[in-house]
């Protein structure tokens, strides 16, 4: 955040050691008004206050800034603590503050500048570059300026409804509400350094650095001009997310190339206010790799990832009221990043910047991305660069200390988190071509096959953990992106609590919060051993992890249907993604018994599973092999009775638990998910159902592609009898998924007798339960 | 593996009755420095079975200025806690195995990494 103080600008983020009094503090506040003078007056009583500043786009968060430190500690011991909720706070803690220094133009940069400035598309000689003078008049320029400056107040006001409504979140909503107010304050402060932003179509949550739920439709004048250049030959596709950028003179964007799973299509720029350069980087620098953590790094040096030797760049002034197309070539290959000067060259004159507000517009991807640029393609051979590091930067802003202009790694790894979450995508799926059946076996042999809970058993070895030990290392190099609904369970935990994460896979989740245990386990040893390394890592001299995190983190081997974690020993479990491998209803059964089993009275599970509603079918469902429906037989065969009934009858005792949730929800919420739970609701009523098996689901191979260049592919190919895709390069991997639907998901946790359903929804492809151990359950 | 992971650990052998906690055997134990974070130290310490943690210390070496009883007092002594995080968070199990205290079953650490995994007739 920006602010104007008397003599000084000031940004604020989170102090490394939040113990240590500062004498600024973040202020919570329950108020919906103005609630500045209400806090002068409170905090004034413990220290001369310098100024309360407000947030500028959330209406819950303001700063106080006293004159000494000393009396920012007595106020936080006095307002804070128990007397938090009396005075109308949901927060109070240290903030830093840092004051904004100008940057003066050098000459080196003006020489350059001379040099290699440029003013047209044309003369950069870059595929797929466009860039098109005067696209909207000054009129629509002020227009749109106004209307964002508008749109920011409206924009953080409907910011409410992200927040479950079931009652039994009620009591956290106030904390959530400030604990998410102050993690998006700071990612736009630190993230970019000085920039501020402001989102469309889709939220993107800094802390996660990944999508979150849609925001519905666009703004009506924002919407116009997607459309408008959405029908621009260069484009030819709608355009579904808006990034407002607010550039304030000298303030620049570290080259980046926009990750590719997240979006498809063109980037598209349209600058208002005024004019600026852009640097434009071919292919993917390794000048990242200085600052990358060593987890990742022999990782790395496997990918083969492009030197920087072929590297070539130019720049290119962008005018005021120009559009900006990277299509192609432009967009995938190459980085593109707008300077920190506070005045470009055109044609030989020098012209002051002014603020500069950048309209980005994007088309969102969910799926893995299979562009001609595999070294710079995150879907690809390309691992996306920053990964715990980047984890660290955006959910411990104390990184974000790192402020300094030349702090490129920072940015480009904040840049980078323009990512769905890739768990959420079928990555690596570039085997498009290949007949349905690649796999070793036939789906009808294994049909066949699927007759008893031997054969179940190794299905699952076959197809989930043998794969995920063989291609462990570069599975887990795709997947560091923290899902937010995961984030926000986890936010909710009480300090340190026992967290069991089962399935962890690489571990991710284990330094969201310094301040819980995560105790991951996975069936894979290879994915344990993966995770172990993160617990190595942590606090490694010279390394760029924040020192002492996850301290109670670490991983073992177990089969999730028969965990060794002692009974009632956990505040919560985590099972994210893991579900939906096993190959019967009772088994899936089994798993969220022993989740049960290993919480304590009152703990919350979180399970998320592959959704059979896919939001982009033609990208994924349509891409998979369906294991012949005949041969589900199995399914029928091993679901509990209640079970067998199927999801379209509606009123079956289990479902009534998301039933009363739907119908408590009210009209008015306008999230994705309440459109989902919609949609649900009318299949109940017609007894429509679009699943194959009894139970609602259906069953997948999904192909995961190993590049044959990697290491462990030699290992695979050694071992025979594995499908090559000579075109691609690949070795191909089959995983077994069950697709679920909502109804089958909540009825087999509604089956247990001590579980209760607090949250059902859908989110980017899946279908997510969080339940609770009833407090009266007996191990 | 750490003592706070023993610590929520138990044998899930199928009709094990005596199943905490796993008596450790050592091969090697390595000490990593962790972040010392008193508020962490006093929030683990109720989730943590006290005599089943001083058994882990003693068999890993570390058992050393750990009181037999330990209250909640204590929990704001330096001393204590500093004893308390170093047992529970810096002393890991690199190579060994976790005992089943009934079976005797021995399940493998190695690299860190205990392996839990049971056989067939186990489950």
């Amino acid at each position: 955040m920006v602010s104007d103080l008397p003599g000084n600008r000031y940004w604020f983020c989170r102090p490394q050691n939040q113990k240590e009094p500062t004498r600024f503090l973040f202020v919570g506040s329950k108020a919906d008004g103005n609630d500045v003078d209400r806090i002068l007056l409170i905090f004034s009583e413990y220290g001369s206050v310098e100024a309360v500043v407000k947030h500028p786009s959330s209406p819950y968060v303001y700063f106080v800034i006293f004159q000494e430190a000393g009396h920012a500690k007595t106020a936080l011991a006095n307002v804070g603590g128990l007397n938090l909720h009396s005075h109308g706070f949901t927060s109070i803690k240290y903030a830093e503050a840092r004051v904004i220094e100008d940057q003066a133009i050098t000459e080196q940069d003006t020489q350059l500048q001379q040099e290699k400035t440029v003013y047209s598309a044309s003369e950069t000689g870059i595929p797929g570059l466009f860039l098109l003078y005067d696209f909207i008049n000054s009129e629509e320029e002020e227009l749109l300026l106004s209307s964002l400056d508008h749109e920011e107040d409206s924009n953080s006001a409907t910011s409410k409804s992200h927040y479950p409504d079931d009652s039994s979140f009620k009591r956290f909503e106030s904390q959530l509400k400030a604990s998410e107010s102050m993690n998006i304050a700071l990612g736009t402060w630190e993230r970019v350094s000085k920039r501020r932003v402001q989102h469309f179509g889709f939220r993107f949550d800094y802390a996660t650095r990944s999508f979150s739920s849609s925001l519905g439709p666009l703004p009506p004048l924002i919407a116009d001009v997607a459309e408008k250049i959405s029908k621009l030959p260069e484009v030819g596709m709608p355009l579904d997310q808006v990034t407002a950028n607010d550039y304030a003179p000298g303030v620049g964007l570290a080259p980046h190339i926009d990750t590719h799973f997240a979006f498809t299509g063109p980037i598209i720029s349209l600058s208002l206010g005024s004019h600026c350069t852009m640097e434009l980087k071919k292919g993917v620098e390794s000048s990242s790799s200085g600052t990358t953590p060593a987890l990742e790094s022999d990782s790395r040096g496997e990918e083969g990832q492009p030197s920087s030797t072929e590297v070539s760049s130019c720049l290119l002034f962008l005018p005021r009221r120009s559009l900006l197309i990277l299509s192609g070539e432009s967009r995938y290959a190459w980085q593109h990043g707008i300077t920190a000067w506070k005045s470009d060259m055109f044609h030989g004159q020098s012209l002051e910047r002014q603020r500069r507000v950048s309209l980005t517009l994007r088309k969102v991807r969910g799926y893995a991305c299979d562009c001609d640029y595999p070294k710079c393609c995150d879907s690809q051979e390309a691992p996306l660069v920053p990964t715990r590091l980047a984890t660290k930067i955006s959910t411990v802003s104390s990184v974000n200390m790192s402020t300094d202009h030349n702090n490129r790694a920072a940015d480009l790894s904040a840049e980078h988190s323009n990512a769905l979450c890739s768990e959420y995508a079928s990555l690596g799926d570039k085997d498009r071509n290949l007949p349905a059946g690649s796999c070793t076996r036939h789906p009808s042999v294994i049909a066949t096959e699927i007759a008893s809970e031997a054969a179940l058993k190794q299905l699952e070895l076959d197809h989930v953990v043998d794969v995920y030990d063989a291609i462990a290392q570069h599975f887990s190099a795709t997947r560091f992106a923290i899902w937010p609904k995961v984030k926000e369970f986890m936010d909710l935990l009480p300090k340190g609590a026992v967290v069991a994460d089962v399935g962890c896979g690489n571990g991710k989740y284990f330094g969201v919060r310094d301040d819980v245990a995560v105790i991951g386990s996975d069936r894979s040893s290879g994915l344990a051993s993966v995770a172990g390394r993160r617990l190595e890592a942590v606090g490694m001299v010279g390394s760029h992890f924040t020192p002492g995190a996850p301290p109670g983190a670490d991983v073992f081997v177990a089969d999730a249907l028969s965990l060794p974690y002692r009974p009632s020993s956990c505040d919560a479990a985590l099972c994210i993604a893991v579900l939906h491998h096993l190959s019967s209803a009772a088994r899936r059964l089994k798993l969220l018994e022993q989740l049960i089993l290993l919480l304590k009275p009152g703990g919350q599970a979180i399970v998320t599973v592959w959704a059979t509603e896919q939001e982009e079918p033609e990208k994924t469902v349509k891409k998979w092999t369906l294991i012949l429906p005949s041969s589900n037989g199995h399914n029928a065969e091993a679901i509990p009775p209640l079970l067998q009934q199927g999801s379209g009858g509606g009123d079956n005792g289990y479902f009534s638990t998301s039933k009363s949730r739907a119908s408590g929800s009210g009209s008015c919420e306008e999230t994705e998910r309440s459109r989902f739970s919609e949609e649900s609701r009318t299949e109940e009523r017609t007894g429509k159902v679009q699943a194959p098996t009894a139970s609602g689901g259906a069953d997948y191979f999904v192909p995961w592609n190993l590049p044959c260049h990697r290491a462990e592919a030699q290992g695979a190919l050694n071992a025979g009898k594995m499908k090559i895709d000579k075109a691609k390069g690949s070795v191909v991997f089959q995983r077994y998924y069950h697709l679920f639907t909502k109804e089958e998901l909540s009825g087999l946790v509604a089956t247990m007798p001590n579980a209760k359903i607090l949250d059902v929804f859908y989110d980017k492809s899946n279908w997510c339960i969080v339940f609770e151990k009833t407090s009266n359950s007996v191990n | 593996m750490k003592l706070l992971t023993h610590n929520m650990l138990a044998c899930h052998i199928k009709g094990v009755k005596n199943n905490f906690p796993f008596m450790i055997e050592v091969t090697k134990v390595e000490t990593c420095d962790a972040d010392y974070d008193p508020e962490f130290l006093r929030h683990m310490f109720p989730r943590i079975v006290w005599p089943a943690f001083l058994q882990g210390a003693e068999q890993m070496g570390c058992r050393d200025g750990l009181p037999e009883a330990a209250t909640e007092e204590m929990l704001q002594e330096d001393t204590f806690l500093k004893k308390f995080h170093h047992a529970l968070l810096e002393v890991r199990l690199q190579e060994g195995a976790l005992v089943c205290p009934e079976t005797g079953r021995k399940f493998p650490v190695s690299k860190g990494i205990p392996n839990l995994l049971l056989t067939e007739d186990e489950c």
